[in-house]
C-alpha cells in the first residue's frame, strides 16, 4: 500500500508549484530492523501537515532524517525540487530547515535572547567584535520583534527561560525555529507537556507561522489539535505512509483506524 | 626525630608518587630506590671482626638523612665496619618495605632504620630480630619498641625551649611572642610547641599571645603572622615549628617592615631555610643533629655486635644546635647545616 | 475560556506553590546578597577588632587572597560548565616549580636575570595551560567525569612536582621575581600581585559576562545536549575552559613564587578547595549554568576577611575552622533556596 493509490479522503493534488519539501520512497533500515519501509509525502509553502502514527511507526525517524540527524538507507529528499542530503543537523539548518525538538533544547539559565541566538550570536563591529564582544542591544531588539510575531507576549526578553511557563518556553522554541528557519519548520510533539489552554496557544502560533508562508510539519499524538489546525494529515503505519487525509473530509475516528491499521485492512476488503 | 609535618609532606609525596606512576607514567624516573655502599676498611662478611651494617633512611634524597648518612659513614670508618645505604626516594612504606625485605636476604650484621610507618615496618623488623640481626631506630620509631636494641631521636622539647631562649635573648627578655604551628596532633611539632611554651614561662616579662595553625601552608602562616603583628604591637618573636611556618612568619615580618623588631625562629637546616637564615628573613634555626644520630646508631650497633650491650642506652634524645643570622657563617655552626649531597 | 489571541503574559510564577517571600527576595537580589554578607562581616569583625580598618589589615587580607582569587576565576568558568577542577592547586605547584628550576639553572649558567625571568614565566604559564588542556582533552575525548579526571591529574602532578627538584625548595631566583612579590603601587596600597589578581578578575569577568565565549560557557552548563544541537563545538569549548583554569594556575604559581622568592613542593596544595568554596559562596551553582566573576571576587573576599578577622579578634584556631566551614555550608544552603525560587 503506497501513496500512489489515492488514499481515502485525499483531494486532487495542489497546483503546479514545486512542493517545498518532497520525500520519495524513503527507506531506513537498522540492520534487520526496518524503521521506514516506503515513505512518500510532500509539504507545500504555507501548509501545516500533521504527521501521525502509533508508537514505533517511524515518525521520529522520518523527522530526524529530514532534519539531518540521520541518513536514509535509500530514497530521496528534495528541497524546492532539488535533491538534498544532509550529513548533520547543522547542514540541514544552513539549508533552512529548523526543528523544534520535544525537549525544546533551551538553556534554562540563559535569557530568552541568549537562547534565541544560541550558536548564532551577534557581535559588535570592530576589533571588540573580533574578540567576541556581544551586541546585546541588537539581539534583544530582534528577539522582542520575533516574539511579538508569536502573539504570546513575554514581558522581558532578558528573563531567564527557566522562569517561564511551559507554554511560554514553547513559544520561545518555536520563535527561534521560525526566526532562523527559512524553508521549513519541523515540530516534534510541541504540546506534549502542556495544559489545554497552552496547547491552544501553541496551535495559534503554528497557524500564524504557516500564514506567513512557512510550511510546518507537525508530529503529534494530539489528534484533536491535529484535526483542528492541519491542512493535511499524513499517517505512518509500520514505516509506510498509508494515508494522506484532509481534516475536513475525515473524522478523528477514521484517523485512528488508519493509525491502527484497521482502515487498511477494511480498505483492502473494499477494493 | 624528623619533623612530623615534613614527614607528612614526604608521605603525601610518596603516595602521590606511586599513584602518579600508575596514573600518568610521568614519574617513571624517580620512584625507584637508590643505594650505595660506603666501606670502611675491611670486607663485608658475616664472620670475623668485619661487620656490615645497613642504614635505611626515610628517603635517600632528603638533606636531613643525607647528613645522617655522612655522620654514620664517618663513625663506620673509625670503627672499621662497612656501612651500606639503601632506601626509597619517597617517604613511604610502599617504597621502604621492598628495600627492607630484600636487605634481609643479604643478611647484614645490623640494621639501622628510620621507619616510615609505626605499624607497617614492625613485621619486617621482627623478621630481622628473629634472624638474630639487631635493629636500631633512628629519627622515627615503631610501636613495639621492645624489638629494638636502641632508639635514637632528637629532643623536640629541648628544641622548642632553645627557640624560646634564643628569641628571649634577642628581644632582651621582654615582649610578646606567638607560635605558628602546623596542625594539632603531630607529636614532634606538638612537643616543640610544648617545650617553647614551658620555657617561656621562665621569662616574667614575656607572654605567649597566640598559637595559630597553618596546615603546612606558608601563605596561611604569612597572613596569620601579619595579622598578629598588627593586633599585637608588642610582638617581638614568632616560633614557626616547621619550614612553612618559619618561611611564612619571616615573609610577614619582612612585609610589615619589622625586621630587627620581630624575631623569627624556625626548625631544621635544609638549604632553603639556611638561605633564609643568611638573608635574615629567619633569625634563628633550631637544628637537629642527624649526623650524631647516625654516628650513635653505628656505635651502638657495633657495641651490640661486640658484646658490649651494657653500654647501649635504650633511648637517646639528641640535643639540638641553635644557629642565628649572626653566627650562620661561622664554621662551627655551619657544619651543622644539612648536606644536600654526600658521596662515599 | 475565551482568551484573546493577543495576550500580555507576564513571566508567570512557578506552577503550583506560592513562592515564599524570602525566596523571591533572594532571587531578585542575585549575587548582591553575598556583597551584603561581606559588608556585615567587615562590620562585625571591625567591632571585634578595629585593627581591621587599617592599611596593614587591607594588605594582609588582599595579599592572602591573591592566589585563591586567581585560581577561583578559572574555577568559575569550569564550574559554570557543570564541571570541576580538583587539580588546579597541584598545577600551581608544578608550574611554579618548573619555572623556578629553569630560572635557577639559567642563573647558575650565567644567564641574565631578565632572560631567566622571561623564560621562567613562560614555562610557568605554559606548563599550567598544557596540563589544563590535557584535563580538557581527557574529559571530552575519553568522556570521563571531570571529578575523576582532575582527581587523577591532581595525584599525578603532585608526584611529578617532587621529581623536579627532589622535593627541595628553589631559592635562587632572579631579582625581578622577588621585586614582583614585594613592590607596590599607590604608596604601598596596591602590591603588584594584588594588582595582577584584580586585573585578571576584571578581564575574565568581562569575557564571561560580555562575550560570545562567555555566553556559550553558560549554555553548556545549562543544557549541554541542547547546546551541541545548536552547532556549537562543545568539546572544543570545554578544552579551552580547562586550559584557562590551568593557565591561571600557572599565573597563581608565579605570584606565590614571587611572594616568597622561592618555589616549594607544597605550594598550592589544597588550594582548589578554597577556590571552589569561594566560587560557590559567590553564587555559582555546582550544577552549572550560573555564577559570576563578581560573585567569585566577593566569595574570595569573604573567606579572606574571615581569615584575617578571626586572627585579629584572637579567636581560637578551632573556631576559625568551624567558622570558615560554616560560611561555606550556609552559602550553599542559601544558594539552593535562591535557585529554587528562580526555576520551575
Amino acid at each position: 500500500m503506497t501513496a500512489d493509490e489515492p488514499a481515502p479522503g485525499s483531494s486532487d493534488p495542489a497546483p503546479e508549484e514545486t512542493p517545498r519539501v518532497e520525500v520519495r520512497n524513503l527507506v531506513k533500515r537498522y540492520g534487520s530492523v526496518q524503521a521506514l519501509r516506503d515513505v512518500n509525502m510532500t509539504l507545500r509553502a504555507g501548509e501545516i501537515v500533521g504527521l501521525v502514527g502509533d508508537n514505533g511507526a517511524g515518525k521520529s525517524t522520518l523527522v530526524n532524517i529530514i532534519a539531518g540527524a540521520l541518513q536514509p538507507t535509500s530514497g530521496s529528499i528534495l528541497l524546492d525540487g532539488k535533491p538534498v542530503s544532509f550529513r548533520s543537523p547543522i547542514e540541514a539548518r544552513s539549508a533552512g530547515i529548523e526543528t523544534v525538538y520535544q525537549d525544546l533544547a533551551l538553556a534554562p539559565d540563559l535569557s530568552i535572547w541568549a537562547n534565541m541566538f544560541l550558536g548564532r550570536e551577534k557581535t559588535v563591529s570592530g576589533p571588540l567584535g573580533w574578540l567576541g564582544w556581544l551586541d546585546r542591544k541588537s539581539m534583544m531588539a530582534e528577539t522582542a520583534k520575533d516574539l511579538e510575531r508569536t502573539r504570546i507576549r513575554i514581558a522581558s526578553v532578558g528573563s531567564r527561560v527557566g522562569r517561564l511557563s511551559g507554554g511560554q518556553r514553547q513559544a520561545v522554541a518555536v520563535s527561534r525555529a521560525v526566526a532562523w528557519g527559512s524553508r521549513v519548520v519541523l515540530m516534534d510533539e510541541p504540546t506534549a507537556a502542556l495544559g489545554v489552554e497552552q496547547q491552544a496557544r501553541v496551535g495559534e502560533l503554528i497557524q500564524t507561522v504557516a500564514g506567513e508562508g512557512l510550511p510546518v510539519l507537525l508530529i503529534s499524538h494530539n489528534l484533536q489539535q491535529v484535526h483542528a489546525i492541519c491542512d493535511r494529515i499524513v499517517v505512518l503505519f509500520h514505516g509506510t505512509t498509508v494515508a494522506d487525509l484532509r481534516p475536513k473530509d475525515t473524522e478523528i475516528d477514521d484517523i485512528v483506524s488508519w493509525i491502527t491499521g484497521a482502515a487498511i485492512a477494511s480498505n483492502r476488503k473494499a477494493s | 626525630m624528623r619533623n612530623e609535618a615534613t614527614r607528612r609532606r614526604m608521605a603525601r609525596r610518596g603516595t602521590a608518587c606511586v599513584a602518579g606512576v600508575a596514573a600518568a607514567a610521568l614519574a617513571a624516573a624517580g620512584c625507584g630506590s637508590s643505594s650505595n655502599n660506603s666501606s670502611g676498611s675491611g670486607s663485608s662478611g658475616s664472620s670475623g671482626k668485619h661487620y656490615t651494617i645497613a642504614l635505611v633512611p626515610g628517603l635517600t634524597t632528603d638533606p636531613f638523612y643525607i647528613t645522617m648518612h655522612a655522620g654514620a659513614a664517618a663513625e663506620a670508618k673509625k670503627l672499621g665496619v662497612t656501612l651500606t645505604w639503601q632506601g626509597g626516594t619517597a617517604f613511604s612504606p610502599t617504597t621502604q618495605l621492598p628495600v627492607v625485605d630484600s636487605l634481609l636476604a643479604k643478611h647484614p650484621d645490623a640494621l639501622l632504620i628510620a621507619p616510615t610507618d609505626v605499624k607497617a615496618l614492625q613485621a619486617p623488623i621482627q623478621k630481622f630480630v628473629n634472624a638474630g640481626i639487631p635493629v636500631i631506630a633512628v629519627d622515627t620509631t615503631i610501636n613495639d619498641t621492645s624489638l629494638l636494641t636502641s632508639a635514637i631521636t632528637s629532643n623536640n622539647e629541648q628544641g622548642g625551649a632553645a627557640a624560646a631562649d634564643t628569641i628571649a635573648k634577642l628581644a632582651h627578655d621582654k615582649g610578646q611572642v606567638a607560635v605558628d604551628n602546623v596542625t594539632p596532633g603531630i607529636s614532634t611539632t606538638d612537643a616543640r610547641q610544648a617545650g617553647f611554651l614551658a620555657e617561656m614561662k621562665k621569662y616574667p616579662n614575656m607572654k605567649v599571645v597566640a598559637t595559630e595553625y597553618n596546615n603546612d601552608s606558608a601563605t596561611t602562616a604569612e597572613s596569620q603572622v601579619r595579622n598578629l603583628i598588627l593586633s599585637h604591637p608588642g610582638l617581638v618573636g614568632v616560633f614557626g615549628t616547621n619550614l612553612y611556618g618559619a618561611q611564612g612568619a619571616g615573609t610577614a615580618v619582612d612585609k610589615a617592615g619589622k625586621q630587627g623588631k620581630v624575631f623569627v625562629a624556625g626548625y631544621d637546616a635544609e638549604p632553603a631555610e639556611v638561605s633564609l637564615l643568611k638573608k635574615g628573613v629567619i633569625n634563628i634555626l633550631v637544628i637537629q643533629q642527624p649526623a650524631v644520630e647516625g654516628a650513635d646508631a653505628v656505635l651502638y650497633a657495633y657495641d651490640k655486635l661486640t658484646g658490649k650491650t651494657s653500654a647501649i642506652p635504650k633511648n637517646t634524645l639528641v640535643k639540638n644546635v641553635v644557629a642565628t643570622t649572626a653566627n650562620a657563617s661561622d664554621p662551627s655552626i655551619s657544619k651543622y647545616f644539612y648536606l644536600s649531597s654526600f658521596s662515599g | 475560556m475565551a482568551a484573546p489571541a493577543t495576550d500580555v503574559v507576564q513571566a508567570e510564577p512557578p506552577a503550583q506553590e506560592n513562592v515564599p517571600t524570602f525566596q523571591r527576595v533572594m532571587e531578585r537580589l542575585g549575587p548582591l546578597w553575598t556583597l551584603g554578607v561581606l559588608i556585615i562581616l567587615v562590620i562585625i569583625f571591625g567591632i571585634l577588632s578595629p585593627d581591621l580598618y587599617t592599611k596593614a589589615a587591607w594588605l594582609s587580607t588582599s595579599s592572602y587572597a591573591v592566589e585563591y582569587l586567581i585560581l577561583a576565576v578559572g574555577q568559575t568558568f569550569v564550574i559554570i560548565t557543570a564541571g570541576i577542577d580538583l587539580s588546579d592547586g597541584a598545577i600551581l605547584g608544578f608550574s611554579a616549580m618548573a619555572g623556578a628550576v629553569l630560572m635557577n639553572n639559567m642563573l647558575t649558567g650565567h644567564s641574565s636575570g631578565a632572560v631567566a625571568s622571561i623564560a621562567g614565566i613562560a614555562v610557568m604559564v605554559g606548563t599550567g595551560t598544557a596540563i589544563g588542556v590535557l584535563n580538557g582533552l581527557l574529559i571530552t575525548r575519553i568522556k570521563l567525569p571531570p571529578f575523576i579526571v582532575t582527581l587523577g591529574t591532581l595525584t599525578a602532578v603532585t608526584g611529578a612536582t617532587d621529581l623536579l627538584n627532589n622535593g627541595g625548595e628553589v631559592t635562587n631566583l632572579p631579582s625581578f621575581i622577588a621585586n614582583l612579590g614585594n613592590d607596590s603601587l599607590l604608596s604601598g596600597w596596591l602590591p603588584y600581585p594584588v594588582l595582577v589578581a584584580l586585573v585578571i578578575a576584571l578581564v575574565f569577568g568581562l569575557i564571561l559576562a560580555r562575550t560570545r565565549f562567555g555566553v556559550r560557557t553558560y549554555a553548556i552548563g545549562s543544557n549541554e545536549a541542547g547546546t551541541r544541537r545548536s552547532g556549537i563545538r562543545v568539546d572544543r569549548h570545554l578544552v579551552i575552559v580547562y586550559g584557562i583554569s590551568g593557565f591561571l594556575a600557572g599565573i597563581a604559581g608565579l605570584m606565590v613564587t614571587a611572594n616568597f622568592s622561592s618555589a616549594s613542593s607544597l605550594a598550592g596544595a589544597n588550594d582548589e578547595l578554597y577556590a571552589i568554596a569561594a566560587v560557590v559562596i559567590g553564587g555559582a551553582s555546582i550544577f552549572g549554568g550560573r555564577g559570576t566573576i563578581f560573585g567569585t571576587v566577593i566569595g574570595t573576599a569573604i573567606l579572606s576577611v574571615l581569615t584575617t578577622g578571626l586572627v585579629l579578634a584572637n579567636i581560637a584556631p578551632f573556631w576559625q575552622q568551624v567558622a570558615i566551614g560554616g560560611v561555606v555550608i550556609a552559602a550553599v544552603a542559601v544558594d539552593r533556596v535562591r535557585t529554587k525560587a528562580g526555576t520551575d
